[in-house]
């Protein structure tokens, strides 16, 4: 557990960090997010003593920071810094193993973990183990940064913007494959961005920063549905609502969709569509083929001919995804009820539109304090 | 391709006009002993007129390419034809030197006159152009510095040369060269070896402490607007004073004059390029690099051994290597406060009106400089290989 105790960082007579208070239980990720020179930086840095506060306390699992030497207490948290600063006369490998070499393991362990880190980057060892930095692109070499942070697998970790520099398609990998490293490892991590999205998609909790002061400290749902100043409110945007729907998963929504067998008799069909206004079909292993509307059926003689084919990724969800994905693909489609499927195209269930409009007025639309 | 490297070389070209004029005046001058006046005689009375016009076509085949050569074949090319010429020059210094024995008698020598002597120098220009234009290929660089050199000394040890001027004052003066000649390199050594020191020392210092920056850059920068000349003298009073003062200094060779003045006065200009290049060693260094060790929990020792040391020798072994070629050469002046070295052969000879004497000092302080330049070169494109790329991709 981190745990910061009204910190207060003056620069020049002006505090940067001002009063600040923030914890962090442990194998929680926390985002900290802010408008640039708010103070994130600083306050990160705070907490492996590349700065001493002015005043104020911090604590790592109940242990005040100053009473740890400053060298052995860093080489516990793994530190991505803003800038990267891979060691320019060192191999991609080299890098990496800086702190497991301080920490005297093995030559082999070293090894074995530097491929296993790079690969978790999404950077063929073979291929980037003896790269040098100036031979690496500007994301890939922050891809290295953070390998090189989590390389002698600390409990805790402080990343300052470690995805600023990729792509979002990357970034959207290497924030999915953290995420799921997160769920394993159960890191208490401390993590600056300035991109809300991340924020969101990443966070158990978000601390939003002003002027070096702590603003809001919530769930990414409370922050976007209930802002808590003006401040947080445009901060957050206009979409937070869609944006609140991205934090949200479909499972708890998903109801059993009625569905037929593509060789069922007309008779079956008939009777299935009875209650309802159409059917999703499904092939002989319960893949989702297309639907049948009830207004066609009385008008054809085989499912066949009744069959509205589909191309699952047009109009078809997985399991996994979020309310805001599906909001997407009934915009797109134009359905108001479209099929739940699992990666191999099994139906699952359906979700309905008005799950979203409920959950939409759920988010109050003004802030608490102004 | 980039447009630059069509354009002439105008180094170069300068270089083949004036090789084509040396061919014209006299080339060596004949003389019975060492302070006759001596008889001058053209190239062509000496090599014959086929062999002039052979080495003036070789200056125009070098016109050529240094007019229109665009690649490093042909700037290669260029330097090694120059090379050829200065082989050419060796070959006839040999042939006059042969040639002299038979006609002649003993203390007889062929000294080399203002035709060799421009030639010479226009070859060393296109050299000197031609491996600029080769910018990285340090191997064909290498072989074209050191052919004419080496081609050189094997004439000097198949005594074709016996009767080059420079070598019969050799021959004459032999027990006291090899002695110079040593203490030269010990002077210059020992002067390196202690200024790099107290060079790295200070400008370690200099980057550590903001108040230590300013006089640490003025004591260097000032003993180095200093003439050499004035801070060997100046050193000898005050060291005359100390020593009569404290007469076990004499004894382990503390004296006004002698080693003591010139090698203190070698270790002061030895600072400069060292300490201003650790410095800025040090200083380039990104600063996120030096962030990202302290935060992964490096210690200040291995911050500075594994960070900062590496980043800043190349930088660093730069200084060293202006220090030592600046060195070679400065040690000449140290004879005149009497600590001897290859210098004391320029002093006697200018005393004397002796040139080739002074010649005899001079060739070897040459050859000194351009092979601890070469040394020192290969050893900073060593270390710098990875870095200096570095800095290449931040231009980019
Ligand atoms: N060493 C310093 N001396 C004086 N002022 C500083 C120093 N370091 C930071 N500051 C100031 O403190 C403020 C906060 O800086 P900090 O780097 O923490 O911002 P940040 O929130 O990380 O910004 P960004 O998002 O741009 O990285 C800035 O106004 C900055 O100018
Ligand atoms: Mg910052």
């Amino acid at each position: 557990m981190i745990s910061l105790n009204k910190i207060t960082k003056v620069y020049n007579d002006k505090a940067v960090v001002n009063n600040f208070s923030l914890e962090v239980d442990r194998g929680e990720m926390c985002v900290l997010i802010g408008p640039s020179g708010c103070g994130k930086t600083t306050t990160l840095r705070m907490i492996n003593r590349m700065i001493e506060p002015t005043s104020g306390e911090i604590f790592i699992d109940s242990r005040d920071v100053k009473k740890i030497k400053p060298d052995l207490l860093r080489r516990s948290i793994g530190y991505a810094i803003q800038m990267v600063g891979l060691f320019p006369h060192m191999t991609v490998a080299a890098n990496i193993a800086v702190v497991p070499q301080l920490l005297r393991w093995e030559k082999k362990k070293i090894k074995n973990r530097i491929d296993e880190l790079l690969i978790l980057v999404g950077l063929s060892p073979a291929e980037y183990s003896s790269k040098y930095p100036y031979q690496l692109s500007g994301g890939e070499a922050q891809r290295i940064g953070v390998a090189r942070a989590l390389a002698a697998n600390p409990p805790i970790l402080l990343m300052d913007e470690p995805f600023g520099a990729v792509d979002p398609l990357t970034r959207t990998k290497l924030q999915t494959q953290f995420l799921n490293i997160q769920k394993e490892l159960h890191k208490t991590i401390i993590l600056i961005t300035h991109d809300l999205d991340e924020a969101i998609r990443m966070a158990d909790r978000i601390a939003i920063m002003k002027d070096g002061e702590l603003v809001q400290y919530d769930t990414p749902e409370n922050i976007l549905s209930r802002p808590y100043n003006q401040f947080v409110y445009k901060f957050v945007g206009t979409d937070r609502a869609l944006k609140r729907l991205s934090r949200i998963n479909i499972s708890k929504f998903i109801k059993s969709a009625p569905s037929v067998d593509e060789d069922f008799s007309m008779d079956k069909v008939n009777q299935a569509c009875e209650k309802c206004r159409w059917v999703w079909v499904t092939d002989s292993k319960h893949r989702l083929i297309g639907w049948i509307d009830r207004k066609i059926l009385s008008q054809t003689t085989s499912i066949k001919e009744a069959l509205v084919p589909v191309s699952l990724d047009e109009i078809a969800v997985t399991e996994g995804a979020s309310l805001k994905e599906v909001l997407s693909i009934m915009l797109s489609s134009g359905l108001r009820t479209i099929p739940v499927t699992d990666k191999k195209g099994f139906l699952i269930g359906e979700i309905d539109m008005s799950i979203i409009e409920r959950i939409s007025a759920e988010s109050i639309n003004h802030y608490e304090k102004s | 391709m980039n447009l630059k490297s069509f354009s002439p070389d105008k180094i170069a070209i300068s270089g083949c006009v004036l090789g084509l004029i040396s061919l014209f005046p006299g080339w060596f001058i004949l003389k019975p002993h060492r302070l006759s006046a001596g008889m001058s005689v053209n190239l062509p009375d000496s090599a014959g007129l086929a062999l002039t016009i052979l080495v003036g076509f070789l200056w125009m085949s070098c016109f050529v390419l240094s007019f229109a050569g665009k690649n490093d074949l042909q700037h290669a090319i260029l330097g090694i034809t120059a090379d050829v010429i200065l082989i050419f020059v060796f070959i006839f210094l040999s042939m006059a030197s042969n040639n002299l024995d038979v006609k002649t008698h003993v203390s007889a020598r062929v000294s080399p006159g203002a035709g060799f002597w421009l030639t010479m120098l226009s070859a060393y220009i296109v050299i000197f152009a031609a491996e600029k234009k080769l910018e990285d290929r340090l191997i064909i660089k290498n072989i074209i510095t050191w052919t004419a050199p080496a081609v050189f000394l094997f004439f000097l040890f198949t005594r074709n040369l016996r009767n080059f001027s420079v070598v019969v004052e050799f021959a004459v003066q032999r027990q006291r060269f090899i002695q110079e000649f040593l203490h030269h390199i010990i002077l210059v050594a020992v002067s390196v070896f202690f200024g790099s020191i107290i060079g790295i020392l200070l400008g370690i210092l200099a980057k550590r402490s903001k108040k230590a920056r300013n006089p640490v850059f003025f004591i260097t920068d000032i003993s180095q607007t200093i003439p050499s000349l004035a801070l060997f003298g100046l050193l000898i009073a005050p060291l005359s004073v100390i020593s009569f003062k404290y007469p076990f200094l004499r004894e382990i060779g503390i004296r006004g004059i002698g080693n003591a003045p010139a090698l203190i006065a070698l270790i002061i200009y030895c600072l400069l390029p060292v300490v201003r290049n650790t410095y800025s060693g040090l200083a380039h260094i990104d600063k996120s690099v030096i962030d990202a060790g302290k935060g992964m929990g490096m210690s200040k020792m291995q911050v500075f051994l594994k960070i900062e040391v590496p980043l800043s020798a190349p930088l660093v072994l730069e200084g060293i290597r202006i220090s030592s070629v600046q060195g070679v050469g400065l040690t000449a002046v140290a004879a005149l406060i009497g600590a001897g070295g290859l210098g004391w052969f320029i002093f006697q000879g200018l005393g004397q009106a002796a040139p080739d004497m002074i010649l005899l000092g001079t060739i070897p302080i040459i050859i000194l400089a351009l092979f601890t330049d070469g040394v020192m070169r290969m050893i900073i494109k060593f270390t710098a290989n990875k870095v200096k790329k570095q800095k290449d991709h931040n231009r980019l």
